[in-house]
């Protein structure tokens, strides 16, 4: 009884999310999308911003819900890595690093379909495709709920 | 069973009976009568004394301290007796948590516990003596009485109290930092009390780290908040509205969290007298309080100001002007929360970010009463904001070793703004090492005439059971939770005590600031070292022709592979010690 309203909320939350997650702005946001050096990363400050704004304001549709909302790009060079981008009000279960790309997001990655991630009996990720004005798929917005605590250092 | 006593700067093996520090085992003198100490009026001095039963179990115990007599009286209360708990490091059992003797029910015995040190063969205590600051100077001596099971053994203790007095303010500054809340966790109580930063319990735990570092002339740094920006809860006075109407609904969380610590009553009954902290994080941060979501828009500008305003007010009517405020951004863009490095920064066009917020603060933090000040931890680019605008822009600067001593005109050009200075990293300092590494930063501070040094972490305690192996062999601990013991407060270590030791070193060579007596000293400190100028300031290299931002860690560790790191005998630091007092005895 309690599953389906909450999953209809997040996918809601997720619709209106994308909304101003502007998919162009996503794609090019990261500078140095092939560097191996967490030292190195570099951003393009105002997308950064535009975007960051977007993934807050999409965890604090519900504050009920707790929602944290993470952008996840795969690694040009190696499409079995993910990267997530810009994390908002914690990171991701996988932490901060580049990571292997788990199943269900490899899904949203080439299918564009969105796909949920269970994670404990009270805890999943959603993963749902972000597109670029060619409608291309370039990112992966994560909208982590039921965790709990908010992941840090 | 052989009963004897060592100095302060050696350990004993709990495994084996032998000294820790084995290469050089010849500078550890066993003494087994008398023990003789040097020291000035209010300074600790420091032995142990070790239980070594070849391993035959020892099951009552008791030690026996007399006043000591001499010009006048130091009463036995001026001692201090800790238990020394062994840790499991490289096949070794090394001595550094100390339980309080008297505090906790838990007694001395061998092994002194048959879950982590079945094997123990030595046992020992750690014993603080504490020099008042009326006591008149000359020779002391008093009775110490030890009994193992059947067997006993008197001591003399010979202190000489030299007719000089240590300033009970610091003048180094030993920086323990820590990130919060890096405590509850390491303390059942508190782990199992969601309302812990609420009904006191945590404050109280907190507050002992405090008193701990201020009683071993340390400063405890606890970061407020997360990398995310999220700030943990009692670290910042609940705010309400936003924009033009943000303000502070109730400062009393943040009041009862700190106002102890920054009237000083904290301290009350600390031996070198109490008074606010010195150093403290302001929790303001990039989320915090003004929304990131209106980063760039003039709103962020209003609730940043306001509230900031709102603390340098709230901070002059509570009387709380002794404590240096620290705007801080610990934030690193590595974490994917924000696209610029407030920690450290490498890429020039992250520190844009420093003249936006300076912008800010700047006409507050003038016209206020209250110490507020901007502080930035720099290292990769610190050469280049030496010689820019960023040096008249941020107050306090904690810098990378290794990077400040290619810049010998630094300390100046700080000085010359009333900027603070600290260093940090680089030498190894885990309960594996020879105490003198802990040794060399008060004396680096010293020579390099700046104001403190950081250790970075000191409330790392991970995931692992302190008590048996901490993590990292304990680099980044200098204390111990003392749950297990009975004793729900934190408890300090063989470390921090050598660490204060050193530090009352230090603050005694930079008494003489201004004097021949302090060339004196660093020429003393350069014989033993076999030292000179290039040891401390090294030759600018190549690097630097280069965008820090272009540096990697290989080309760093290239840049600094030459340098000689010191590697002495513990004892140095008593003969260092010993150096300095008849230098300034001499210039009195």
């Amino acid at each position: 009884m309690n599953k389906a309203p909450r999953v209809l909320d997040i996918d809601n939350i997720a619709r209106i999310g994308l909304m101003y997650l502007d998919g162009d702005l996503v794609e090019n946001v990261m500078l140095d999308k092939l560097s191996l050096d967490y030292d190195d990363v570099t951003y393009n400050h105002e997308q950064f911003y535009e975007l960051k704004s977007a993934l807050t304001k999409t965890e604090r549709i519900n504050p009920d819900l707790d929602i944290t909302a993470v952008l996840w790009q795969l690694r040009p060079d190696n499409d079995q890595l993910a990267v997530p981008i810009i994390c908002g009000n914690a990171f991701p279960e996988e932490g901060w690093e580049i990571t292997l790309v788990n199943p269900e997001m490899d899904r949203v990655f080439k299918t564009g379909e969105s796909c949920v991630k269970k994670r404990s009996d009270t805890c999943s990720s959603h993963y749902y495709a972000v597109r670029n004005s060619d409608n291309a798929i370039v990112a992966v917005l994560e909208l982590l709920v039921g965790r709990g605590y908010r992941k840090d250092i | 069973m052989d009963i004897y006593l060592i100095k302060d700067y050696f350990r004993i093996d709990g495994l084996c009976g032998r000294v820790v520090e084995e290469e050089y085992s010849q500078d550890c003198i066993k003494y087994d009568s008398v023990i003789g100490l040097v020291g000035a009026k209010n300074e600790y001095v420091s032995f142990q004394v070790v239980i070594d039963s070849a391993g035959e179990k020892v099951d009552n115990f008791k030690i026996d301290l007399s006043d000591l007599s001499g010009p006048g009286s130091i009463s036995n209360s001026a001692y201090e007796v800790y238990i020394e708990w062994f840790h499991k490091i490289n096949g070794k059992y090394i001595p550094d948590a100390l339980i309080p003797y008297d505090k906790t029910d838990f007694k001395f015995r061998i092994p002194l516990d048959e879950k982590y040190l079945k094997d123990q063969k030595a046992g020992a205590l750690w014993i603080d003596l504490y020099i008042p600051e009326d006591a008149p100077a000359g020779d002391y001596t008093g009775k110490l009485r030890v009994s193992a099971d059947n067997f006993s053994k008197e001591f003399e203790v010979r202190v000489k109290v030299h007719d000089i007095a240590l300033c009970s303010e610091s003048k180094v500054f030993a920086d323990l930092n820590a990130y919060a809340d890096s405590i509850s966790h390491v303390f059942p109580h508190l782990a199992q009390n969601p309302n812990r930063y609420t009904d006191g319990s945590y404050f109280e735990v907190e507050r002992e780290f405090y008193r701990l570092a201020y009683e071993h002339r340390c400063v405890f740094h606890h970061l407020p908040y997360k990398h995310s920006g999220a700030v943990v809860e009692s670290y910042a006075p609940e705010l309400e509205g936003e924009g033009l109407d943000i303000r502070v609904k109730s400062w009393d969380i943040y009041d009862r969290h700190f106002g102890p610590l920054l009237d000083g009553s904290a301290f009350k009954g600390c031996k070198r007298g109490s008074a606010p902290v010195q150093f403290m994080y302001l929790p303001f941060n990039f989320c915090w309080p003004a929304d990131y979501v209106k980063w760039g828009k003039k709103g962020y500008r209003t609730e940043f100001r306001r509230i900031m305003k709102e603390f340098t007010r709230h901070f002059e009517e509570k009387g709380w002007t002794n404590t240096y405020m620290e705007l801080f951004f610990n934030h690193k863009k590595r974490y994917r929360y924000f696209p610029f490095d407030g920690d450290e920064t490498r890429f020039q066009e992250d520190a844009v970010i420093f003249e936006i917020f300076h912008e800010y603060v700047r006409d507050i933090f003038e016209e206020t009463k209250a110490k507020f000040i901007f502080r930035t931890d720099s290292s990769w680019s610190y050469g280049l904001h030496l010689h820019d605008k960023y040096i008249d822009i941020c107050n306090m600067w904690v810098v990378g070793g290794s990077i400040f001593s290619w810049f010998p005109e630094g300390p100046r050009m700080m000085q010359e703004r009333n900027n603070i200075v600290f260093i940090y990293g680089g030498i190894p300092r885990g309960m594996a090492e020879n105490l003198q590494s802990l040794f060399f930063w008060p004396v680096r501070a010293v020579m390099l005439d700046i104001d403190g040094f950081t250790l970075w972490n000191s409330t790392g305690f991970g995931t692992q059971d302190p008590l048996e192996t901490p993590y990292g062999n304990g680099n980044t601990i200098y204390w111990y939770p003392g749950s297990y013991f009975g004793y729900n407060l934190p408890i300090p270590s063989i470390r921090l005590k050598a660490l204060r030791n050193y530090v009352q070193m230090a603050d005694m060579m930079k008494m003489t600031k201004g004097t021949w007596m302090l060339d004196e000293i660093k020429d003393m400190i350069n014989r033993f070292y076999n030292a000179d100028e290039k040891f401390w300031w090294r030759e600018k290299p190549e690097l630097l022709n280069t965008p820090p931002h272009t540096w990697t860690n290989q080309k760093l560790s290239d840049a600094t592979a030459g340098y000689r790191k010191p590697k002495e005998s513990p004892a140095l630091a008593e003969r260092m010690k010993t150096e300095t007092l008849k230098i300034i005895t001499s210039g009195r």
